[in-house]
């Protein structure tokens, strides 16, 4: 498998607090990876420095073996096939559910194709009974469906997911994690990043810890749980003795 | 089948019966001045849609209005005093002019985000009104230019009454609602949707919000300038403070935000309602200043109660008649489906 993204010593100072400081992790071809890490350790950051919101002040971003740089602009990049979603699903207004699929399939498509494949994407994600509802008015879990709706209509080949288990839930959960599975096997890479960890061991293979802007682990999920630094930077103080008895963060 | 239905729809029989009613309209009004307060709604109707364009569709509050309306209308007289040309012929350089202006506003305030479009438009009107003062030698400055009447020419848009532009403008405002509809069924109108709902998302999933914003707002000053070259050979005398100051800007505004933003007909019917009233304020209240009180209520009242314009209104009527249309059809459900599917 060839790498789909690779980073290396991103970093990205914001007055004096450095969010993000020499961080290096790579994606897999094809693989949900996961991005975890305690509160404001820079999960958020990482991901606008790829998806181009914000440009690093040092370190590279190579995706699908092309440095990205300051010209490749948000909306090249996501051309480019990198999506992303948003912590806070961000619907467009008063625009109807259908329509705010709709405008993005037309980006790669014509009318008549673009409407196919609109139902089809809403189809997917059961959207289509509520098509023609603002999608203002849609209940958190349909906002990040929408909100990852979206993103497949740009056909992407790789979609980072900002925290899209945040306040759903367990029901809601495991329908989701259900997505998240059936829109990788269509073949898209994920960057996962989640607080809810119980998703993370359920979907990933793979799991990379920040931690104050930094690297702090890689490994399998699993491992990752058990890992005493991990769970130092979760729990905080020395939790070095038995680790197995620390797994209360899931 | 389905075509002849979309045409017995509500919408489009009120469409049509509107279309006759004015078109036959001159034919029972003796009064010059109820024509001329009938063309000036037109105009307006035309002006608002075009900053609609921008302001409603694009929510890019535009208060350069005036100014495109100033490039339109200056370079009709300009070109028809010096150099006796066809109106006809001075529009399309009117619209490249007003087209290279908002590509000069649009490309240094488009990638941001905020007011910082709405503030340069103000500062970008009032400089272009200083200069339009200054260029006396062209523009005669403050005194204004005016056009003498030389008969009656549909080419020079002389004519002896005002009743042919009554029909001028009639058909400047349905090229605008069919430019206005088309624009919002294309692919730039779609983005611009996006951009309005959320700007942020927009370019993450693709869409290149400058390009999009710099696009539609061409798109309304061209419009703008157009109707302005109408406009003023239809005032005969244009002035820098007639056609190119703030308060023309505010009242285009005002009107597409009375009638309803970014809805087709909120402009038209938003014309409808602020000239008549405006032209009533100065007759009873007497005061030039009467219109800015007269604004600025009207700002507040429907900030108020109805933000979404008053065109909201009316369309809430025609869902409601459109429900029990569809009710009393109800009652025969399975004979129109088994109708459709053979």
């Amino acid at each position: 498998m060839s790498k789909m993204l690779e980073v290396k010593d991103l970093s990205i100072n914001f007055g004096g607090i450095k969010a993000v400081r020499d961080f290096s992790f790579d994606i897999e071809e094809g693989e949900i990876l996961a991005l975890i890490g305690p509160n404001g350790c820079g999960k958020s950051t990482t991901v606008n420095l790829i998806s181009g919101v914000s440009t690093p002040n040092t370190g590279t971003i190579k995706y699908q073996g092309e440095f990205l740089t300051k010209k490749h602009s948000i909306a090249t990049r996501s051309k480019m096939g990198i999506g992303r979603t948003f912590q806070t699903p961000k619907p467009f207004g008063f625009l109807s559910v259908y329509d705010n699929v709709f405008s993005i399939t037309l980006q790669r498509h014509g009318f008549k194709e673009a409407r196919a494949k609109t139902n089809e994407i809403l189809k997917m994600f059961e959207l289509d009974m509520v098509c023609e509802e603002p999608s203002i008015k849609l209940p958190i879990e349909k906002r990040k469906w929408l909100d990852l709706a979206r993103v497949m209509a740009t056909e992407p080949k790789l979609v980072m997911m900002d925290e899209c288990m945040a306040g759903l839930n367990p029901n809601e959960m495991q329908e989701n994690l259900e997505l998240v599975k059936r829109i990788n096997k269509t073949g898209v890479t994920i960057l996962f990043i989640e607080h809810v960890m119980r998703a993370v061991v359920s979907v990933c293979t793979r799991a990379v810890v920040m931690n104050e802007g930094t690297f702090l682990f890689e490994g399998t999920p699993e491992t990752a749980l058990k890992n005493a630094d991990v769970i130092r930077a979760y729990i905080g103080g020395a939790a070095t003795e038995t680790p197995d008895e620390s797994k209360g963060g899931e | 089948m389905t075509k002849a239905k979309n045409l017995l729809q509500p919408k489009f029989i009120v469409m049509l019966i509107a279309f006759l009613f004015f078109l036959i309209l001159p034919t029972f009004i003796e009064s010059n001045y109820i024509i001329t307060v009938l063309i000036k709604c037109m105009a307006f109707a035309v002006f608002g849609m075009a900053w609609n364009i921008i302001g409603g569709y694009g929510a890019q509050v535009s208060w350069a209005s005036a100014s495109f309306v100033a490039i339109g209308a200056y370079t009709n007289f300009i070109m028809q005093v010096e150099l006796s040309i066809s109106p006809f012929l001075s529009i399309p350089v009117g619209m490249l002019l007003s087209f290279l202006f908002a590509t000069l506003i649009g490309y240094g305030t488009f990638r941001l985000r905020g007011a910082y479009f709405a503030i340069a438009t103000i500062a970008f009107a009032e400089a272009f009104r200083g200069v339009l003062q200054y260029f006396s030698g062209l523009t005669r400055g403050s005194a204004g230019m005016f056009i003498t009447y030389r008969g009656n020419n549909f080419l020079a848009l002389s004519f002896s009454n005002d009743r042919p532009f009554y029909f001028i403008f009639l058909v400047l405002v349905i090229i605008s609602l069919i430019v206005s509809r088309l624009f919002i069924k294309s692919k730039t109108g779609y983005y611009l949707g996006c951009i309005k709902g959320d700007e942020d998302a927009a370019e993450t999933l693709g869409i290149e919000t400058f390009k999009v914003k710099l696009k539609a707002f061409q798109i309304s000053a061209i419009m703008m300038s157009v109707a302005g070259a109408f406009y003023a050979s239809f005032l005969t005398f244009i002035s820098p403070i007639s056609t190119a100051s703030f308060n023309l800007s505010v009242m285009i505004g005002i009107v597409a935000i009375v009638g309803g933003t970014a809805t087709l007909w909120g402009p038209v019917l938003g014309a409808f309602i602020i000239v008549p009233l405006i032209e009533l304020s100065g007759v009873l209240l007497g005061a030039a200043g009467a219109s800015n009180v007269l604004y600025g209520l009207l700002l507040v009242v429907m900030v108020m109660f109805r933000p979404s314009g008053l065109i909201t209104i009316l369309y809430a009527l025609f869902d409601k008649i459109k429900k029990i249309r569809d009710g009393n059809r109800k009652v025969k459900v399975p004979i129109s489906v088994d109708e459709e599917d053979s």
